[in-house]
């Protein structure tokens, strides 16, 4: 177990490293940086006077090298425009869409796992050709406009829940229903196939030929070895979930961290946007790092 | 018993939303706004749209008249020149910041010198206070601005920038604890502000007598809501009262809503079309008078003002606002003929048309689509080039654009003298490179006699008429939307304030 932890952990340092270059890279190779902060009537001088302020002035590596110093040190730098250290950012958002990341995967767990098995229970039928239709609808829908259509109807038509800010937790059900109805699908589907799989093994041939309950097959036996691809994915989704609820915040104006993303993006607020593709980058490495280990103790197979 | 157990539930839920009405008993305000506020310091933000809540905060010396567009006094009484470079303000006596520090010459000077300062930088420092020298203090309450040259639009510039900071609280505080919670002698003080979220402004119950009159609103609470379909869904529900800056789109699907009105009102913002007529991005047929010739005639402009601005948006002849001081309205005009486009492109060096990249960011996007439609009618292939914005400003400013949509909003500045120095200058924003025009309007910018200034710039303009040297395209208007019952009066310059709005 501490070999496949290692070497686990050293691929995920290997990532985080990659990510860091990129990051960096992707948002200083335009060199737009001063015109950014120095907006449309700067001049060539105050330009100049910007670049060397914020050494952008510096070679490429030096300016990485010192911003990866300060990352590793835990400073993940300040804001061009608020001059607010990006840590503190980042942390003050991070509630929300951590808020917004778990009920979403939740409720796209309650509802996928559930259906991928009375899929997977009676193939072919009814429940089957609902969970097929409830997917593809899913999976074609982008969350934007389901988010739209939630909008219109729940906020704008019937009233009664809130379609933007973070006032109460009720702010976070259509957010979480838009989201989840398009995570939802992947988990049905999976769980279907596993199931599918697992219920056609010979183990459970023979739990059924010793009598035991349906559900107790189903859920103790089948399910069991069904879910460990739900779980890797699951994982992948809640990091996508964090990094990647940009569309669904904006919509919902929740004030989380792909919304300063989105904010930081449109105004080349740079420090910003490296700090949260680091710190996504570094949480979606560590949930795969949980998948794996879940999976290693689900499954003693995959530990050698 | 199902339908009947989510009716309860609805109803339970909808009295958890507050209404508008609550709202007007309350005489409280949400303003929905679109980008997120991270900072009250007006020298640290580069946004334009953050200034507009913190003049409720911090003020001005003088202040613009939203229906005259005079300009007024405000922290300043009253104002006269000593000689062409030195502006002498009277300051009102009286007035003191929220934390009850006394105003005075001090801290006019101290503003001053904070926007003068090289670090960090301040945002539009060149083009708000490039002019400015430096202020000196004459007496308690008196104040004299120096400037770098004589510029007449200074006293129209003090009522759009230069928010007086409290010499006291900013130095202690430093830019970054003052933009969370700034001290100003505004109507309105921060009660709370959670950047990117919501910042609660309540009425300063000190506020000294402003010839505009008092603060109307007990509370206004401002709201970041970027989706335009969801501002404009909180709107029609009655969560958000106000809605600025509103586009075309929201402004129709607003249109016959119950309890939702609109408004259009000016700007001093205009879009024109700047063709590389000085090679700068090389050799290109932009340097063709007849190619400039026949892409300001083949372009509907009319149509574009029309269909992309809507209501209110006029087309121009002279790439300025007709409201700017020295902006002619007697130029060459180039109407949308396209038998006479085509004849043009034949008289060309380039008969046979070419291919041309037209440069945009943000909203220039749909401007651009619609002229390469009407540039396809003779010969021209246009394609966007639609940049974020500060790959766009990077590559304009260095000449590497043969063609672009350019919006200028002139910093709300109702003299040409805010625009044209980038354009037609010599700076970085000039694509004619043309001397006698250079010279006609740095002229006019170092003099102060109104009828001689009027006449270099209509010199300077009607020759970039005759050259066709940028193709001036329209004015842009600012919509409004907001709730039935808000007394609410559009500005002539498009930045309301929003102190001035009340519940009738």
């Amino acid at each position: 177990m501490a070999g496949f932890l290692t070497r686990r952990l050293g691929e995920a340092l290997i990532v985080c490293f990659t990510a860091s270059i990129v990051a960096f890279a992707l948002s200083h190779i335009g060199d737009n940086l001063s015109t950014a902060i120095g907006g449309m009537e700067a001049t060539p001088q105050e330009l100049a006077r910007i670049r060397a302020y914020y050494g952008f002035d510096r070679s490429l590596p030096a300016q990485y090298l010192g911003w990866a110093g300060h990352v590793l040190g835990g400073d993940l730098g300040t804001s061009f425009f608020s001059h607010e250290s990006v840590t503190r950012m980042i942390l003050d958002r991070a509630p929300v869409t951590l808020a917004l990341a778990l009920s979403s995967l939740t409720l796209a767990l309650l509802t996928g796992v559930p259906l991928g098995i009375a899929a997977a229970v009676r193939p072919g039928d009814w429940p089957d050709r609902l969970c097929l239709f409830l997917a593809t609808l899913g999976q074609a829908m982008p969350s934007y406009w389901t988010g739209l259509l939630l909008i219109l109807v729940f906020g704008v038509e019937l009233q009664v829940l809130p379609i933007s800010g973070t006032e109460s937790w009720l702010s976070f059900v259509l957010p979480s229903v838009a989201l989840a109805w398009f995570v939802m699908p992947v988990l049905a589907r999976l769980t279907r196939a596993g199931m599918l799989e697992a219920l056609g093994a010979d183990y459970i041939r023979t739990a059924r030929a010793k009598g035991l309950p349906r559900h107790m097959i189903i859920v103790k036996h089948a399910l069991r070895n069904a879910i460990l691809p739900v779980v890797s994915v699951a994982m992948v989704q809640l990091g996508y979930l964090m990094g990647g609820s940009i569309v669904v915040e904006s919509v919902f104006a929740l004030n989380g961290v792909g919304l300063l993303a989105w904010n930081a993006i449109q105004r080349s607020d740079y420090p910003v946007v490296q700090g949260i593709v680091i710190i996504v980058a570094a949480l979606f490495v560590l949930l795969n790092l949980c998948a794996d280990l879940i999976n290693g103790a689900l499954d003693p197979r995959l530990r050698r | 018993m199902a339908r009947a157990r989510f009716l309860i539930i609805a109803a339970a839920l909808a009295l958890l939303s507050p209404s508008a009405r609550g709202q007007q008993a309350q005489n409280s305000l949400t303003w929905g706004f679109t980008s997120e506020i991270e900072t009250l310091d007006p020298y640290a933000t580069a946004k334009r749209t953050a200034q507009l809540v913190i003049r409720n905060v911090l003020e001005t010396l003088l202040y613009r008249d939203p229906v005259s567009g005079a300009a007024k006094p405000l922290l300043a009484t009253s104002w006269r020149w000593v000689d062409d470079r030195t502006l002498e303000l009277s300051l009102r006596q009286g007035v003191s910041f929220q934390d009850g520090q006394a105003f005075d010459a001090d801290d006019v000077v101290f503003t001053v010198a904070q926007v003068k300062r090289k670090d960090p930088p301040v945002a539009f420092a060149e083009a708000d206070y490039g002019y400015i020298d430096h202020a000196e203090k004459v007496d308690a309450m008196t104040v004299r601005l120096v400037l770098n040259a004589p510029t007449p639009s200074a006293v129209d510039r003090l009522t759009q920038t230069l928010f007086i900071l409290p010499h006291g609280a900013y130095a202690t505080l430093g830019p970054q604890a003052f933009g969370r919670a700034p001290v100003g002698t505004g109507p309105y003080r921060v009660a709370s502000f959670e950047p990117g979220r919501k910042l609660v402004l309540t009425r300063n119950a000190g506020y000294h007598a402003a010839e505009w009159g008092k603060p109307r609103l007990d509370t206004v609470t401002v709201v970041t809501i970027p989706d335009p379909q969801t501002q404009v869904a909180e709107l029609t529900r009655g969560r958000v009262d106000f809605l600025w800056n509103i586009n075309p789109d929201q402004v129709q699907q607003l249109q016959g809503q119950a309890g939702v009105k609109t408004a259009t009102g000016g700007s001093t913002s205009v879009d024109f079309l700047s063709l590389d007529a000085a090679g700068r991005s090389g050799a290109n047929p932009m340097q063709d008078k007849n190619v400039r010739l026949a892409i300001a005639t083949a372009i509907n402009r009319q149509a574009i003002s029309q269909v992309l601005q809507g209501e209110g948006s006029v087309v121009i002849d002279a790439p300025c606002h007709p409201k700017q001081f020295g902006c002619p309205t007697e130029v060459e005009k180039h109407d949308y003929n396209i038998a006479k486009a085509k004849e043009l492109m034949k008289q060309s060096a380039y008969p046979n048309g070419f291919s041309l990249d037209i440069g945009a960011f943000t909203d220039g996007g749909p401007v651009a689509e619609a002229i390469i439609g009407d540039l396809r009618e003779i010969g021209i292939k246009g394609r966007v080039d639609l940049r974020e914005t500060s790959a766009w400003i990077k590559d304009f400013f260095a000449g590497r654009m043969q063609a672009s949509i350019v919006p200028w909003p002139s910093s709300g500045v109702y003299d040409v003298a805010a625009m044209v120095p980038l354009f037609f200058m010599g700076q970085q924003g000039d694509y004619t490179r043309d001397k006698e025009i250079e010279a006609w309007f740095r002229e006019a910018g170092s003099i102060v006699d109104p009828a001689e200034r009027q006449r270099l710039y209509a010199l300077g303009f009607r020759k970039i008429a005759q050259e066709a040297y940028v193709v001036p395209l329209m004015t842009t208007v600012t919509a409004y939307g907001f709730r039935e019952g808000l007394d609410f009066v559009p500005p002539a310059d498009g930045y309301p304030l929003i102190a001035m709005t009340g519940w009738r």
